[in-house]
């Protein structure tokens, strides 16, 4: 079983995760990319002096320009910076027998019935698959993976292939539980690298605002999915009237949300999970 | 439909809300014919339970009539007159396999909630805040059931709604702390709490095989309804030294159980209970817990603690010392609602037990916020509150 890096900060090195910038070019590293992005720094740059200018005129016209260039410098900022890799590590006991868990998980396929973030996935070849995951105002993030090593009711290694926008890769290990507790132990461990600039934009508007724990409660749906045949929800329940400050949250999160999460306006929950 | 939401500390209001659909295949929807108020609902009342958000809709007491169901409910059909339990559970994990239904592993959309405060998430519950699921409650016209083959009991033609309404919550509540008690033949059981678990909690540990059951409040109303039931009574605002009266009514040894159907809100003249409310002040303690304090150092050495009173938090001061000294059994937890609903519905068919003796208010859904204040203060005799969803408002 090969080793999984356990240093998040290494993913990227040790199994040859390299993010990459959108149109497939290759990054040796963030040194590069601020070279060859010359409008990012100038974005930040441009941006942050305009801000400062505009805030020394003390009037309504420098209150405007301040905005405009702090939205820059923003913007520049999040183009530089790649959001962090993201490592989850989860064990679960599903109450199933391990056959039954194993093959489930095996036809990628079925990804997407617990994975929120994914759209679909296509079965390509014996060991190749593509996935198609969501991400708001029509996007989709699409990439190939292969299966890297795999043994029958044992574990489940893939990884994504070069060219993917957001390099990942998972780990699934399977154990039949103590007669007891009856039904399989799972330990999965995925890891994503998100790149800087628009990859990384898009993964952070895919996974949402923490993506470490959507990928988790992810994992979380497989048992519910697995024991009870569905995944529990709120998502459109009955609700009184909501505060306008939590009415005004909900505007946003629709704004930003996915297809992949059923919502109803007016009657979305921001507790959910997922929202 | 109308729907009591909750608003804010104190605040409780009637709105009319969408009707609820269903979400899941295996969801159902019950037009209600009746709910209640629980005095654990008094906790969101008082603001005690946090992740509450403007607009919820509470209640988990209830009961009606299937009006319509998902596509892979099997065993309930459209017209079905249900009961059903406050907890949700999905009847297919380890938990609800051996029977610990509360501790359902798969309902609780927000289990991550839960997990950065317990470890791991137990049953979701109806009306009950975020941290428990956030699903809408009952205290309204419709409700949403998920999971509705799992919890829903059928109710038999011909039986008076207030006669099972309790066999939603507080009857197999008061029933689970009575058998965790572990009764043998001639003991002594008390009860702290004569409201309506802790009533249930007496008969029930009569049912159960106590010689003897004394039940402890404030209330005169709750103190005689005790009364009437069998057990003997103590007052403990009359009261000099508690744990000192229970020792002399049991010849020295202190109850072989004792009972906490009080819970977080407990209420007292002991220094513990001022320096608890000091605390919640400050918040820096969610709960008061001189009730489970009393409940430990009067119970017989060897003898069980049993707490269907609701804590959600960590108490300070919790003399582990005298539980460990004495060698004593701690028990509670959310009620198993699964185990007990067919059984005790049987004790009140063959006529053991009539529940609607606590009913002390019947009221329509526009009383309800008023009620909330009534039942806290335990005004005009409140012991129990019954809303019957569709009844017009009381002139």
């Amino acid at each position: 079983m090969p080793e999984i890096a356990e240093n998040t900060t290494d993913v990227q090195e040790s199994h040859g995760l390299q993010p990459q910038e959108a149109g497939g070019r290759e990054s040796h590293g963030l040194q590069q990319q601020w070279a060859s992005r010359g409008s990012t720094v100038g974005s930040i740059v441009a941006g942050a002096a305009l801000a400062v200018y505009g805030i020394s005129r003390k009037s309504l016209g420098g209150t405007a320009l301040a905005a405009v260039g702090s939205i820059l410098a923003i913007r520049g900022v999040r183009r530089a910076t790649a959001p962090n890799p993201v490592h989850i590590e989860r064990s679960f006991t599903i109450n199933r027998p391990l056959e039954e868990v194993f093959s489930f998980f095996r036809n990628f396929e079925n990804l997407p019935k617990f994975m929120q973030h994914l759209k679909e996935v296509h079965i390509t070849g014996d060991r190749t698959s593509h996935w198609v995951a969501f991400a708001p105002l029509g996007v989709e993030l699409e990439w190939d993976a292969e299966i890297l090593e795999e043994e029958q009711n044992r574990f489940l290694i893939w990884q994504s292939l070069p060219g993917a926008l957001i390099p990942n890769r998972g780990s699934v290990q399977f154990r039949a539980a103590s007669e007891y507790h009856g039904g399989t132990e799972i330990t999965a461990v995925l890891d994503y690298a998100p790149p800087a600039g628009k990859g990384g934009v898009l993964f952070a508007r895919a996974f949402g605002r923490e993506p470490g724990m959507q990928i988790r409660e992810d994992l979380r749906h497989l048992k519910q999915l697995l024991e009870a045949g569905e995944i529990p929800t709120t998502h459109g329940q009955s609700h009184g009237r909501r505060t306008a400050f939590v009415r005004m949250m909900k505007a946003v999160a629709e704004s930003t949300k996915h297809k992949g999460e059923a919502t109803e306006s007016g009657n979305e929950q921001p507790w959910a999970v997922g929202s | 439909m109308k729907a009591v939401c909750w608003f804010g500390k104190r605040d409780m209001r009637v709105e009319h809300v969408p009707d609820p659909r269903i979400l899941n295949p295996r969801d159902c929807i019950v037009r209600i014919t009746r709910s209640a108020i629980c005095g654990s609902d008094l906790h969101l009342y008082n603001g005690y339970i946090p992740t509450m958000e403007q607009g919820d809709i509470v209640g988990h007491e209830f009961m009606g009539e299937v009006v319509e169901v998902g596509s892979e409910v099997k065993k309930l059909t459209v017209g079905d007159h249900v009961v059903v339990p406050f907890t949700i559970c999905c009847g297919r994990c380890f938990f609800c396999k051996q029977g610990m239904w509360s501790a359902c592993d798969n309902t609780n959309p927000n289990a991550w909630m839960v997990e950065a405060q317990y470890g791991t998430s137990a049953a979701a519950l109806f009306g009950y805040s975020h941290l428990y699921g956030g699903y809408a409650g009952g205290q309204a016209q419709y409700a949403r059931v998920p999971f509705a083959d799992v919890g829903p009991i059928k109710v038999p033609q011909g039986i008076d709604d207030e006669k099972v309404l309790f066999l939603s919550d507080i009857f197999p509540t008061g029933y689970q702390a009575a058998e965790q008690c572990d009764i043998k033949r001639g003991q002594v059981v008390a009860v702290w709490g004569c409201g309506p678990v802790g009533q249930f909690a007496i008969r029930s540990a009569q049912m159960l095989g106590a010689e003897r059951v004394i039940g402890i409040d404030r209330f005169p109303e709750r103190l005689q309804l005790a009364e009437k039931s069998g057990a003997e009574v103590v007052n403990y605002d009359q009261t000099e030294d508690l744990i000192e009266t229970l020792k002399a009514m049991t010849g020295g040894r202190g109850p072989d159980a004792c009972i906490d159907a009080v819970g977080l809100e407990a209420h007292g003249h002991s220094v513990d209970y001022y320096l608890d409310s000091a605390k919640q002040k400050v918040h820096l303690q969610l709960e008061r817990a001189n009730v489970l304090r009393q409940a430990i150092h009067a119970c017989r050495k060897g003898g069980t603690v049993s707490v269907p009173g609701v804590y959600a938090g960590s108490i300070d001061n919790f003399p582990f010392g005298a539980a460990f000294g004495k060698g004593l059994t701690i028990r509670g937890g959310q009620t198993h609602m699964i185990r007990y609903m067919q059984p005790l519905l049987e004790r009140v068919q063959n006529g053991d037990i009539d529940p609607s003796f606590l009913i002390t208010h019947r009221v329509a859904l526009e009383d309800v916020p008023e009620m909330y204040k009534t039942f806290v203060n335990k005004d005009d005799h409140c012991v129990k509150v019954v809303i019957d969803p569709w009844a017009q408002k009381a002139a």
